[in-house]
């Protein structure tokens, strides 16, 4: 026998692509880095408090359920991160620090750990966080009234709401590069349509997002609000208004994509993005909210089991 | 080579290796032992033949047990040093026969005699540990008539250049080996299949000569069959059952060789990788210890070293250097402890990665969730365990890093047991 090495012996395969967890979460955080950036920007220090809250206490929620629950720890993966980052840019920018901590805790303890951790969730953890803080603060909620101190002169009217109220011809005040560019109040982050868009494409390329959920979900949202529009243009905003207003583009690239809750297989991300947007508009035009995007990602998620279930016959199977 | 790009617009895609101008090192005269597996269990020692101190000559059929055909045919000339039960691979039972090489010369003649003679019986009674890995089963018919005779030119794995360098230099043994084939299975139809970078040089064979994709993993029996002969097995079913016999094209040269030259040819191409990615082709008998193959290639191994027989998406780890080379060794690779991380304790986060990946459209998402709680009989029925093709290209781009392969290999080796089980009690 030759001298004796230690040798390692582990399973096939012994090359990795070196993706992980934690890159993908990164790749999150940095998409969004240019809406936070621009949010900070147009509401200054309180967007900053809100977005910094959100991301820490979210890490805490985490670190503090893994120490109770006996789990291991997930904080290093960065996934409490960017659930606390896309939470913070849905919030106002005036939101009260106490509102932020439930949040989170929402997102993070009830939405995710609960049902067992990352990869276990079957809602987004944001999407459900969301729901609870409109049903049970929904004055914190209100853009018009929490935004009665800034005057960064434009319009300071909550576009959807505006037009739920109002109808159509209010829609008509805002122009498509104002909204696109986030001149609209709102959340800290989803109003700022242009660099969402460069942060969702960015996520594209990188392949952490699947490009069939986003753009089955806006192209979904360009179609049923252009048929609403037609069939009463004085009621209903036509579908650039409802592009950029609200949460269609972060719902669209960071809440419907959200690896654990949606689909994997290529007709089901599209079914399963189609009914995002369309969902969104039937909430906006004849549901009760102003702005449907959260309760749409609910509602796909609840359906992403069934739908995933359409798959391609996998080798061999064909009889 | 394996790194993804931070811009990914396509599927990530790895490709076969291809055969440069690369000249074997023969390391016949250096191995002064051979180690030499006999497919059958040491139970008992009072039905072994041989013992330690026995001679043996180049050549020679050693039948270790009075009670089973099993035999292992000496590559060279020497003594018997010891005679050993050995765990191989999933959990076989090998006996082991260590040689010490002489110097004296002698050669058995009993191939010689035999091969007269070309027979199925002669290929049984002589060649089951001819390079490349020939089956007995497989050219004998046994689960099917053989309808096509499919020659694999293809490699095992990335990295192997194996088959490439026995299709270039040794195309008139492979001719040879196609006609003694022929005239054993009488198959009405042989395919050579190649990767499509090696089409050239080979077009005075007697066989249909396809070419496949070079992208991993094209060559994969399933998917390559798939390809050139438009027929998708069954999952899970063999292509012997289909009456497809693919052999390896190192085995039909060494087929065709050990006829024309009236002795075994027991030398097998093996390429070596080293740490750096390096690659070195040798030549050496089938049966020399892997330490000393890997001393020819001045590949030192060091603590917490991984050493790979097979290749870097399926091979199979070595615990020692005591180990020879195997009839199916194609490629042996020494990777450094630090190459490849760990496996990971995240669960599947669903990112859809190992679906959008597989060749052979298996839900991997789904399929990982069973195999992890040992549901293997759920994963076999609804979620195509056995579709899979096990290329590994799962496991190697799960950002969680979970072992899947090792999931789905272990899920279908409890599988064949369990059944296996089953089949006798009834």
């Amino acid at each position: 026998m030759s001298e004796a090495k230690q040798l390692i012996v582990s399973h096939a395969p012994f090359v990795h692509d070196g993706s992980s967890i934690a890159n993908r979460s990164g790749h999150v955080l940095l998409a969004l880095t240019p809406a936070a950036l621009a949010g900070m920007f147009r509401w200054g220090v309180p967007a900053l408090g809100v977005i910094a809250l959100a991301v820490s206490s979210a890490m805490l929620w985490e670190l503090a359920f893994n120490k109770v629950a006996r789990r291991s720890e997930g904080i290093s993966d960065g996934n409490a991160a960017a659930i606390g980052l896309v939470l913070g840019l849905l919030l106002p920018a005036t939101s009260p620090w106490w509102l932020v901590i439930v949040g989170t805790f929402l997102a993070v303890v009830i939405g995710k750990q609960i049902f067992g951790g990352i990869g276990a969730n079957p809602f987004n953890p944001v999407a459900v966080s969301m729901a609870i803080l409109a049903v049970s603060w929904k004055q914190f909620l209100d853009f018009d009234a929490m935004l009665l101190a800034y005057d960064p002169g434009f319009t300071m009217l909550e576009p959807l709401t505006a037009v739920k109220a109002f109808g159509n011809e209010v829609a008509t005040r805002f122009s498509v590069f104002d909204l696109l560019m986030g001149r609209q109040t709102g959340a800290i982050g989803a109003p700022f349509g242009l660099w969402l868009i460069v942060g969702g494409v960015y996520l594209v390329m990188s392949g952490v997002v699947r490009w069939e959920i986003p753009t089955a979900f806006l192209v979904a949202v360009i179609v049923t609000a252009a048929a609403f529009h037609l069939a009463d243009p004085l009621r209903y905003a036509g579908p650039a208004f409802h592009l950029f207003t609200g949460y269609t583009l972060i719902g669209a690239f960071f809440l419907a994509t959200e690896d654990s809750s949606s689909p994997v297989n290529f007709w089901p991300m599209l079914i399963y993005g189609a009914a995002g947007g369309l969902m969104t508009i039937l909430i906006r035009n004849i549901g009760a909210y102003p702005d449907g995007v959260i309760y749409a990602v609910l509602v796909i998620n609840m359906i992403n089991p069934l739908v995933d279930k359409i798959r391609p016959k996998a080798l061999g199977k064909v009889t | 080579m394996f790194q993804r790009s931070l811009f990914r617009t396509s599927r990530p895609r790895f490709f076969y290796q291809t055969l440069t101008t690369e000249a074997p090192v023969a390391v016949t005269a250096s191995s002064r032992r051979m180690i030499l597996f006999c497919d059958h269990p040491l139970e008992r020692t009072d039905h072994l033949c041989i013992k330690a101190g026995d001679m043996v000559a180049a050549g020679e059929r050693i039948v270790p047990f009075s009670d089973a055909s099993a035999y292992v045919v000496a590559p060279v000339a020497g003594r018997i040093q010891a005679v050993s039960p050995f765990v191989g691979d999933f959990g076989k039972n090998w006996t082991r026969i260590d040689l010490a090489a002489e110097d004296r010369g002698d050669v058995d003649s009993g191939f010689a005699a035999a091969a007269d003679q070309v027979s199925l019986e002669t290929v049984r009674q002589w060649m089951t540990g001819l390079p490349g890995g020939l089956e007995m089963a497989v050219i004998a018919g046994a689960e099917a008539p053989i309808d096509t005779l499919v020659v694999a030119a293809t490699e095992s794995d990335l990295l192997s250049v194996s088959a490439q360098y026995v299709l270039r230099h040794r195309i008139g043994a492979v001719s040879r080996g196609i006609d003694v084939l022929r005239e054993i299975t009488n198959a009405p139809r042989v395919v050579l299949v190649v990767g499509r970078d090696t089409v050239q040089g080979i077009g005075h064979v007697n066989a249909e000569i396809r070419a496949v994709s070079t992208v991993y993993p094209a060559a994969a029996p399933g998917l390559m069959l798939r390809e050139v002969l438009h027929r998708e097995l069954p999952a899970g079913g063999s292509p012997a059952a289909a009456g497809i016999a693919v052999v390896p094209v190192e085995a039909v040269a060494a087929l065709g060789r050990s006829f024309a030259e009236k002795r075994l040819a027991l030398e097998k191409v093996v390429t070596v990788v080293d740490k750096s990615g390096r690659r070195t082709l040798f030549e050496v008998p089938v049966g020399t210890p892997v330490a000393d193959l890997l001393a020819t290639a001045d590949i030192q191994l060091e603590n917490g070293d991984r050493l790979i027989a097979g290749g870097p998406m399926t091979g199979l780890c070595r615990y020692t250097d005591d180990y020879p080379v195997r009839p199916d060794t194609h490629c042996l690779m020494v990777q450094d402890a630090a190459a490849v991380g760990r496996v990971g304790s995240d669960p599947c986060i669903n990112c859809g990665e190992c679906v959008r990946i597989c060749p052979a459209r298996v839900p991997v998402n789904m399929l990982v969730r069973f195999l992890e709680v040992g549901k293997y009989e759920t994963a076999a029925a609804e979620y195509d365990l056995f579709s899979c093709l096990d290329c590994g290209l799962c496991a190697s781009v799960c950002p969680a890093r979970i072992p899947i392969f090792q999931y789905i290999r272990l899920a279908k080796y409890e599988l064949a047991l369990s059944r296996a089980a089953e089949a006798e009690n009834v």
